[in-house]
């Protein structure tokens, strides 16, 4: 074994930290099937699609599509830490098998929730400082000098940067990451998100161009990514049948029935997703992945 | 022109940016947890050295350069051209003055190189990694100082001035790394 044993028993106590930081706040810690029949579709995800007895299943690429089932069944606080499968992400910071924390409160927003993913990282990392909130329409406008609802100048500054695509989806997240280094602080939400990603994000009753979401970064690496739910069913149709489409020249993903009764029952609530597996080498300033898992996955 | 996938612009592999044949020399995968995926690549421009920072689109494709590497021997320059010859057809080339570049500091006639052709046409010589050049000048040499690391220039018979220990004498034959243009050893 090449991993020394303080890795593992900072994993071991991170984990310990994560349930009982739950547990007193009296969540119902739940499984999702890992072989799932359903997933929501994502064009910025690839899943790992696999034979079980004759029928084809998924390997769960994040828990979301069960656990909205479960929330509006149970309409209760729910966490779960389980491992989740995206084919062809690896990097320093991507292994195609992860550890995921997902967690939904039931009557809350992204805002309530983003203090609270707060909360759970000053005490997992004993940390003092307050982290910073950041908004995307300011800091776009102060560090790359674009307004970031003008496509032709996201555009513009994206490829004068070495994009090379002009549209605007990609102009957009290829600028996050040159803002992320911009940004004079390690630790940061960002708030403030265009409503162009494959998120089931609500949008704000103000100005819906704009979602009620949030990313968490900590040494500029996302972290978390959380928002108040959307529970409208004509929307989650209309993105269900728009993300099916992009997705279908690699599998077909069946529509999930269950699902949209699910959402029409939804209480209004807000959930996050936050990688385990990056907390830990923020906790252990690792930069590599492959060095906080017990067993390297190009080796195992 | 042969395409690749974004997702195969590995180190090493050659494309063609902005019309000019480029080699990766870093490559990384980019993604958010919800939103499109990149390979953010470092490339060098074959022709000029310069290197720039390029991001595609996960699945994208880019054109590859025809690019090859063929060992070839160096037969003589006519003040113009470069002439290189491959050894077992014979089949000579002609190589611009530009292409050569640094490496004419380092060969001589009959010493064997790697000519970098893109399209056939050669735009690169990669000399021999070691070569063993005469000195033709430099100040007199002078026994007993070998250790303080104190140098002297001294011009090669292919023209190049380097550094050299103080013992160093016109006529020693020298160890030279061409890829740092640094002296190695005296060759006895």
């Amino acid at each position: 074994m090449s991993v020394p044993l303080f890795v593992l028993k900072t994993r071991d106590f991170i984990l310990r930290k994560i349930r009982s930081f739950f547990y007193s706040r009296d969540f119902l810690e739940v499984e999702t099937p890992l072989l799932s029949r359903f997933a929501i579709p994502d064009s910025s995800v690839r899943l790992f699609e696999v034979e079980v007895n004759g029928t084809s299943r998924f390997l769960q690429p994040s828990p979301e599509l069960y656990m909205k089932k479960l929330l509006s069944y149970y309409r209760c606080d729910l966490f779960q830490i389980s491992k989740v499968f995206r084919k062809g992400e690896l990097s320093k910071i991507h292994l195609p098998e992860f550890t995921m924390l997902e967690w939904y409160r039931v009557g809350w927003n992204y805002l309530d929730l983003m203090d609270e993913v707060e909360e759970l990282i000053l005490e997992t990392l004993s940390l003092d400082d307050k982290i910073e909130r950041i908004e995307l329409k300011e800091a776009f406008k102060e560090f790359i000098g674009v307004d970031i609802f003008d496509p032709s100048e996201v555009i513009n500054s994206a490829v004068d940067r070495g994009l090379v695509a002009n549209d605007y989806y990609s102009a957009f997240h290829f600028l996050v990451t040159r803002l992320v280094e911009y940004i004079p602080y390690k630790n940061f939400f960002l708030v403030g998100f265009p409503m162009i990603d494959p998120a089931l994000a609500k949008p704000m009753d103000d100005t819906p161009e704009i979602a009620e979401r949030f990313e968490l970064f900590l040494e500029k690496v996302e972290i978390a990514n959380g928002f108040t739910e959307l529970r409208s069913l004509s929307e989650h149709i209309d993105f269900w049948e728009k993300e099916q489409e992009k997705v279908k020249s690699f599998y077909l993903l069946p529509r999930d029935e269950e699902f949209f009764k699910a959402v029409v029952d939804m209480p209004p609530s807000a959930g996050v997703a936050l990688g385990i597996d990056r907390l830990l080498a923020v906790l252990l300033k690792e930069e590599d992945l492959a060095k906080v898992v017990a067993f390297d996955w190009t080796k195992s | 022109m042969a395409r690749l996938e974004s997702n195969d612009l590995r180190v090493g592999v050659k494309i063609i940016h902005d019309g000019a044949p480029c080699v990766i020399v870093s490559s990384d995968f980019v993604k958010p947890g919800k939103g499109q995926a990149f390979v953010r690549v470092k490339i060098k421009n074959l022709l000029t050295g310069r290197v720039l920072e390029q991001t595609y689109k996960s699945g994208d494709t880019v054109e590859a350069a025809d690019v090859e590497e063929k060992p070839m021997q160096y037969l003589y320059n006519d003040g113009s051209l470069w002439y290189f010859m491959v050894p077992d057809s014979y089949e000579q080339y002609e190589v611009s003055d530009s292409a050569v570049g640094d490496a004419k500091k380092w060969i001589k006639e009959g010493d064997e190189c790697m000519v970098v052709l893109w399209n056939e046409t050669p735009i690169a010589v990669v000399p021999p990694t070691f070569v063993e050049l005469e000195v033709i000048e430099t100040e007199p040499g002078f026994k007993g100082d070998t250790v303080s690391g104190a140098t002297k220039p001294a011009k090669l018979e292919t023209g190049a001035v380097i550094k050299v220990p103080l013992f160093i004498n016109v006529g020693d034959k020298l160890k030279i790394d061409t890829r740092t243009g640094e002296y190695v050893s005296r060759v006895k």
